[in-house]
């Protein structure tokens, strides 16, 4: 699915080069569930964001299904997130002022697929995050877990072909962290969704099949876990 | 189109309905105040200039002047003519006069006017002259030694008239003042009313019956140096001139406009700050809508962040914000609508301005109401596009994290 190609990206600070990524090169495998680790500041996020497509590379390729997205014009790429990937980023991210339920649908009504009713597959997906109850709730009225569940039912709406997940679990408690990461397996298992997620937490890896593992910006090692 | 528009609609909807109470006030009080301060300010200058211009035409000339332009100042044959001109559709009244130079004189104060001689009932018909009388009575057709003088002339102790010092000061009605006529005539006359019109022109006027000019000349009978011409309101000014001249040669006619004289280059300078006015009035509630609207973009720099990284096209978010500019913008206009009509109008009807040619009442015109509406609309949305264009334009990741 994923074919990932001596990925650089180096950020300028001043006249200063920073390399996030250093010729990185990897693929992700249809129904996968892939975990990124290594230490603060080696590039996990840096990984991610290049994948989800909300970042372009220095130099590099990314392959999506056959088809280089690498320099894709801004509104391709949007179009390309809308319809086959989903995003959850560690801090929610939700629209303060939506309800969970207009949160989850809002990406479902850009699209405007023919139909789908996206309001009602909106409430389907709540209750699949076990949120079914709370969907009139703000994000103010909803714990960190929650939010966080609100994010990913809405990373689902459109039935995207891949899941990031940027450390979905950084803020949250180990009970509301432990619901998380269930629920990405679920829908890994389940749903048969391909999962790319961060984390920095080494536990995390027992929910993953396989582990790319960064080091300053290079890939250190990539392990098949099951 | 659809589905942007509907997810346009949404983000619109619930920042209004949802976002800080205290931002939606504020920008809607800015939008109240400068369409208030946009609709006051012509319809202050425009009632300024429809009052002075009715002054003119109810005091001061009439709709058209009609005089003689052969060598003699006088037209012959005046009855005859009135008669014709009144016969002209929408001609509603006329009134010959004869303007007479003349020296007045009390006590030490001597003051150089214009004395008209008129036909009391037939002017009253023409001018509103006779509904500002501020002491005694006004002229009738059999008055003998009598004189209505305008304020300006008699001063009736009113030091702060614009004239007082140039004036006879201390005339009341009943006094008895002396008229030196051009010709070097001299009568003393009984002060039967004065007038204050508050148009400046008229109050330096003075005025006794034909009846009396008859007595000082009998030449005079059947002759004016003018007839003053009242249309309808639906009459077409040039059309009524037109009609006139045929009527008889060696006339020479002139509209209220060419008579205005002051007042009309007075209205070509509003007519100029005006426009100047709406202009910076309107750049600055462009201005003002775009801090405001820049600031609420900024604040929610992020929240657009997250709207494009899940999705949402720079169209939906940018229409989002357009309806939220057009919908602050009607809500803003329509309040100030009413608070003009409703509250400021009748407000400054009662307390109207004062100015040398009389009380100046705001005039509502719905029509440029409504134009000055939809431009503030306009600028509206262009002041609230630029700085969404601004967030938009930078890239998903700096707009979320800075």
């Amino acid at each position: 699915m994923y074919d990932i190609q001596d990925l650089t990206r180096v950020y300028h600070m001043g006249r200063v080069g920073v390399r996030a990524l250093d010729g990185v090169s990897f693929t992700v495998g249809d129904g996968d569930m892939v975990a990124i680790m290594g230490r603060s500041g080696s590039g996990k996020s840096t990984l991610l964001r290049q994948l989800g497509l909300l970042d372009k590379p220095t130099s590099g390729k990314i392959i999506f299904d056959g088809r280089e997205v690498t320099r894709l014009s801004e509104r391709e790429r949007a179009r390309l997130r809308l319809k086959y990937l989903g995003y959850v980023f560690q801090e929610y991210a939700l629209l303060g002022e939506l309800t969970a339920h207009q949160n989850v649908y809002l990406p479902g009504m850009m699209l405007g697929q023919k139909k789908v009713d996206y309001r009602a597959r909106a409430k389907e997906l709540l209750e699949v995050v076990g949120l079914g109850a709370r969907t009139r709730h703000y994000p103010r009225e909803l714990s960190g877990g929650e939010q966080q569940r609100v994010a990913i039912a809405r990373a689902l709406i459109n039935n995207p072909r891949v899941l990031f997940a940027d450390e979905p679990c950084a803020n949250l408690d180990t009970i509301s962290s432990r619901m998380v990461m269930e629920t990405l397996v679920k829908l890994n298992h389940e749903m048969g969704l391909t999962i790319v997620f961060v984390s920095h937490d080494p536990e995390d890896k027992r929910y993953a099949r396989s582990l790319v593992l960064l080091s300053d910006g290079t890939i250190e090692k990539v392990v098949m876990l099951v | 189109m659809t589905r942007i528009m509907k997810v346009a609609i949404l983000l619109a909807f619930t920042s209004i309905t949802r976002g800080h109470v205290g931002v939606v006030l504020l920008t809607i009080l800015i939008l109240v105040l400068v369409a208030l301060n946009l609709f006051f300010v012509p319809s202050l200058l425009r009632g300024l200039v429809g009052g002075a211009n009715d002054k003119v035409v109810n005091t001061y000339s009439g709709h058209i002047v009609v005089e003689s332009a052969e060598d003699s100042p006088l037209i012959d044959n005046v009855d005859g003519l009135a008669t014709r001109i009144e016969a002209i559709n929408g001609v509603v009244a006329t009134s010959p006069r004869t303007n007479i130079g003349a020296e007045l004189s009390y006590d030490d104060h001597r003051v150089t006017s214009v004395i008209y001689a008129i036909r009391p009932e037939q002017d009253a018909k023409v001018f509103t002259i006779r509904e500002h009388l501020i002491e005694g009575s006004y002229l009738e057709s059999r008055d003998l030694d009598q004189i209505l003088l305008g304020v300006q002339v008699s001063g009736s102790d009113r030091e702060n008239l614009e004239f007082y010092y140039r004036s006879l000061r201390k005339v009341h009605a009943g006094d008895r003042i002396t008229v030196t006529f051009n010709s070097g005539l001299q009568k003393k006359y009984t002060v039967k009313g004065i007038v204050y019109t508050e148009f400046l022109q008229t109050d330096l006027q003075a005025f006794i019956t034909e009846r009396e000019y008859r007595n000082l000349n009998s030449l005079s009978r059947n002759r004016a140096s003018s007839i003053r011409v009242k249309l309808s309101k639906d009459t077409d000014v040039q059309w009524a001139v037109d009609q006139i001249k045929n009527l008889k040669n060696g006339l020479k006619l002139t509209t209220w406009e060419d008579n205005a004289g002051i007042i009309r280059s007075m209205t070509d300078s509003f007519n100029v700050i005006n426009a100047i006015l709406n202009t910076v009035n309107l750049l600055v509630a462009g201005i003002t809508v775009f801090i405001v609207t820049y600031i609420d973009v900024s604040n929610r720099r992020r929240q657009i962040g997250i709207q494009r990284a899940i999705g949402i096209t720079p169209y939906s978010i940018t229409i989002s914000y357009l309806i939220r500019a057009v919908f602050y913008g009607i809500v803003g206009i329509a309040i100030a609508g009413a608070v003009f009509i409703y509250g400021v109008v009748p407000l400054e009807a009662r307390f109207p301005f004062r100015f040398p040619f009389g009380e100046a009442y705001l005039s509502v015109d719905f029509s440029h109401m409504t134009r000055i509406g939809l431009i503030l609309l306009v600028v509206a949305v262009i002041a609230a596009f630029i700085p969404v264009r601004r967030v938009i334009s930078t890239k998903i990741l700096d707009a979320i994290w800075g």
